[in-house]
């Protein structure tokens, strides 16, 4: 079930008006049933799947707990670690290995043909995550299963985000929540506002960018900086998008879900643009992975290895293909160059105190870096990512004629797109502005509910309501 | 709780104002002689085109019409009035772009109930069969005159996009079109003369068929045998392009049913061979006025072969 459809509208009432209508006690039976319900939605027999992770979680979580032996302790995580993993090999890595071995060996093991269940690696990984904090002795397991189960599959983050912390989100789940304005009125702006971003901006940048990408041999530099540089806008607007629809039906039940993006095309730097950027995924890299591999603490070298390695595993993460494995590490690289740069006496000046135009143009670099990278990200393969980076540099006359569509889309077309990107920048600021409680007494502040009328309107009338799945649910 | 309730009122309230607003500026402005709104969607259809030339024609005509056509852009450029009149025959094609059995029940239920009861030529093709298929409902709803039939595509394909659709026809100056009709010819039918420059590209071996279209084509054909309307399907002929005969023979078996069903008689030229994909055909699925005239040469004798012409003649 998608958050922009006829469905989700029904059913995200019938939830809220159960939710508050019900005694407490029944609330966490009614939200699991809600969740299950939401993500059969796709594929009804991955639920099953979804209940296989969740027992093997809650099991060895409490068999962690009532052990002390630190070896029956490890040996309990590896369990945990490889169920899920293997879960997640099976289901979304194993043909990639599996043609791998086969171009490079010439054998011909045969592929599984399973389709990849929806929101499996955000949840497999929000679980690990638990299994290691109770581990590590920083959480208690959580004694009753059902309410383990919602916390793994709460539908509003369950198939792409935030992968919440259990430290953040179980201790919510349990609350009596009350009926109270303040939750609806923040919950209501960020899914309009998530909303817009997602059916006006992304989903009307999509077509010119699918189309440009399908054949990127058939376009001329121009064409494919525009498609690459509305990507970069589109996946943003989309992941942002969905990330705010889903604080926001969480938030209207009471809970307040992790921040997952905070403006990040607007950084600086490649680190600062990480620490705005998926925050949920990136801190999970940083705790789960990054820091145990041993940090910035072991040295230079081993910190920018360290670096790189996360990072290649991060894109591998998005999906079992050379491209997204070649954008992570391309992400690697400018960070451990970013740590070369920072022991320059300019660079911390610049990093802690820039200019305006340093601001400007610091701001502007990182986005033809950060966009450079989504060409590997959203290329068919690493052979069309290389001939979009060729005729990106090399073919400046118009000699391949655009498509009739692109044609059609004209300047006009392109006119309204590069309003509505416009509109992102100046609408992000607001909204974010707003829901910290500033811009009091401004026009903004005075007239908001103005504001969010004008968004509901573009929604309808602006907004691409064809077949256009979430990017992220891919992954 | 009041609160919340009151808010939310509020919020539909300057929301409902907002949208009339924005749908107006809209509709109002024109850039480059299109609504701003065409530029603004990826959907969203000025008046103009065949379809207006179609409604105006069949809204001002005095004929009594021997032969109606339904179906896609391929009946519009399938079906010549200005040959079966030759043979003493006269047809309204009602062909246009992308034209499915909805459209098509829709189009006889509020425009085609002809009191001379014309024969209807229902041209059937795999692509309109198949999943989402909107472009139609956006040209009709531009250009369709009666109210009632444009607010019945909106009950009929409940889409926030139709709704759209129907709300800037409010805002319109319906005295001229926004395009022209450039390949019009007369009695709804549009004329093509060029031929293939592209090479033909295969064809994905098992489309899926969308199965309420099948049931709308058996609730069309139900409709015309209410009214002792008699019909044909019929199928225009088709490149030989690679894969495209089992396309074909998948479709075809998808229709079946509703065929033996309802006894009729179809007419299938599409994997005839008379036709040369260079010569007689202006893309690798539309003939060009060299096929058409052969094509239709074939027809009008096997639609007297086969009983399917007007009584009295």
């Amino acid at each position: 079930m998608l958050f922009n459809s006829l469905e989700f509208l029904i059913f995200f009432p019938i939830v809220i008006i159960l939710y508050y209508a019900l005694p407490y006690r029944w609330r966490w039976l009614m939200l699991l049933i809600a969740s299950y319900y939401f993500y059969m939605g796709w594929e009804p027999i991955y639920a099953s799947l979804l209940f296989l992770t969740t027992a093997i979680d809650y099991v060895v979580a409490n068999r962690i707990q009532r052990t002390t032996k630190q070896n029956h302790r490890k040996l309990l995580l590896i369990v945990s670690i490889c169920c899920n993993l293997g879960i997640l090999f099976y289901f979304k890595y194993y043909n990639f290995f599996i043609e791998n071995i086969n171009d490079l060996a010439g054998s011909s093991l045969t592929y599984t043909r399973f389709l990849l269940p929806v929101g499996v690696s955000f949840y497999t990984f929000q679980e690990m995550g638990y299994v290691i904090d109770v581990y590590r002795g920083g959480l208690k397991a959580e004694r009753h299963f059902g309410k383990f189960a919602l916390f793994v599959s709460y539908f509003p983050q369950l198939v792409a985000g935030p992968i919440e912390r259990a430290s953040n989100l179980m201790h919510q789940l349990k609350e009596n929540v009350e009926l109270r304005y303040e939750n609806f009125s923040a919950g209501g702006k960020k899914i309009i506002w998530g909303l817009f971003k997602k059916v006006v901006i992304a989903d009307n940048l999509s077509p010119l960018v699918d189309q440009v990408y399908l054949n990127p041999e058939n376009y001329s530099w121009y064409w494919l900086l525009i498609a690459t540089y509305f990507f970069a806008i589109q996946i943003y607007c989309d992941f942002s998008g969905y990330s705010d629809i889903a604080i926001g039906v969480a938030r209207t039940m009471g809970v307040r879900l992790m921040e997952n993006f905070r403006l990040p095309y607007l950084s600086r730097s490649i680190r600062e643009f990480w620490s705005r950027w998926h925050i949920s995924l990136s801190t999970w890299f940083r705790d789960y992975l990054y820091i145990p591999l041993g940090g910035n603490r072991l040295g230079a070298r081993r910190t920018q290895i360290n670096l790189l390695l996360v990072f290649i595993i991060s894109g591998f993460w998005h999906g079992a293909e050379w491209t997204f494995i070649i954008w992570g590490a391309l992400h690697g690289l400018y960070l451990v160059f970013e740590l070369i740069l920072s022991k320059r006496k300019w660079w911390n000046t610049y990093s802690k105190g820039p200019t305006s135009w340093q601001s400007i143009i610091g701001t502007f670099i990182l986005f033809q870096l950060v966009s450079f990278a989504w060409i590997f990200f959203r290329a068919d393969n690493s052979s069309d990512a290389f001939t979009i980076i060729k005729n990106l540099f090399t073919l400046f006359e118009s000699d391949v004629a655009p498509h009739r569509t692109i044609q059609w889309l004209g300047l006009t077309g392109l006119s309204f797109k590069i309003f509505l990107i416009l509109s992102l920048f100046i609408g992000d600021k607001w909204i974010h502005g707003l829901s910290r409680g500033e811009f009091s007494g401004s026009l903004i502040h005075r007239y908001r509910m103005a504001l969010y009328a004008a968004l509901i309107a573009c929604i309808v009338f602006l907004g691409n309501w064809g077949e256009v799945q979430f990017i992220y649910f891919q992954f | 709780m009041k609160q919340i309730i009151l808010k939310s009122l509020q919020l539909f309230l300057y929301s409902i104002i907002a949208y009339i607003v924005l749908c107006g500026i809209l509709t109002l402005v024109h850039v480059n002689g299109r609504t701003a709104a065409s530029w603004a969607t990826s959907y969203m259809h000025g008046t103009g085109d065949h379809e207006y030339c179609t409604f105006k024609d069949l809204d001002t005509s005095t004929t009594r019409y021997d032969y109606i056509a339904l179906g896609s852009s391929h009946a519009m450029h399938g079906y010549d009035p200005r040959i079966f009149r030759k043979s003493g025959y006269t047809l309204f094609n009602f062909g246009s772009s992308n034209q499915h059995s909805k459209i098509s029940y829709m189009l006889a239920k509020y425009y085609l109930d002809l009191p001379e009861k014309p024969i209807f030529l229902i041209d059937v093709y795999h692509a309109v069969f198949q999943g989402e298929v909107l472009e139609s409902n956006f040209r009709f709803m531009a250009n369709i005159p009666d109210p009632a039939a444009a607010f019945s595509l909106v009950r009929s394909d409940p889409d926030l996009r139709l709704f759209n659709a129907f709300a800037t026809r409010l805002f319109r100056n319906e005295k001229k079109p926004n395009t022209g009709c450039y390949s019009y010819v007369e009695n709804g039918y549009c004329q093509n003369t060029d031929t293939i420059s592209n090479s033909l590209a295969p064809y994905d071996p098992a489309p899926s068929i969308n199965e309420e279209r099948i049931a709308m084509l058996d609730k069309l054909l139900s409709l015309l045998e209410s009214r002792n309307c008699r019909y044909i399907l019929v199928a225009h002929p088709m490149t030989k392009a690679e894969g495209f005969a089992g396309v074909h023979q998948h479709f075809i078996k998808s229709l079946q049913p509703v065929i033996d069903k309802h006894n009729a008689v179809f007419i299938d030229q599409t994997l005839e061979t008379y036709l040369n994909d260079k010569e007689h055909f202006y893309n690798q699925t539309h003939m060009n006025q060299a096929g058409v005239e052969l094509y239709n040469a074939r027809l009008i004798p096997l639609l007297k072969e086969t009983g399917f012409v007007p009584k009295e003649k």
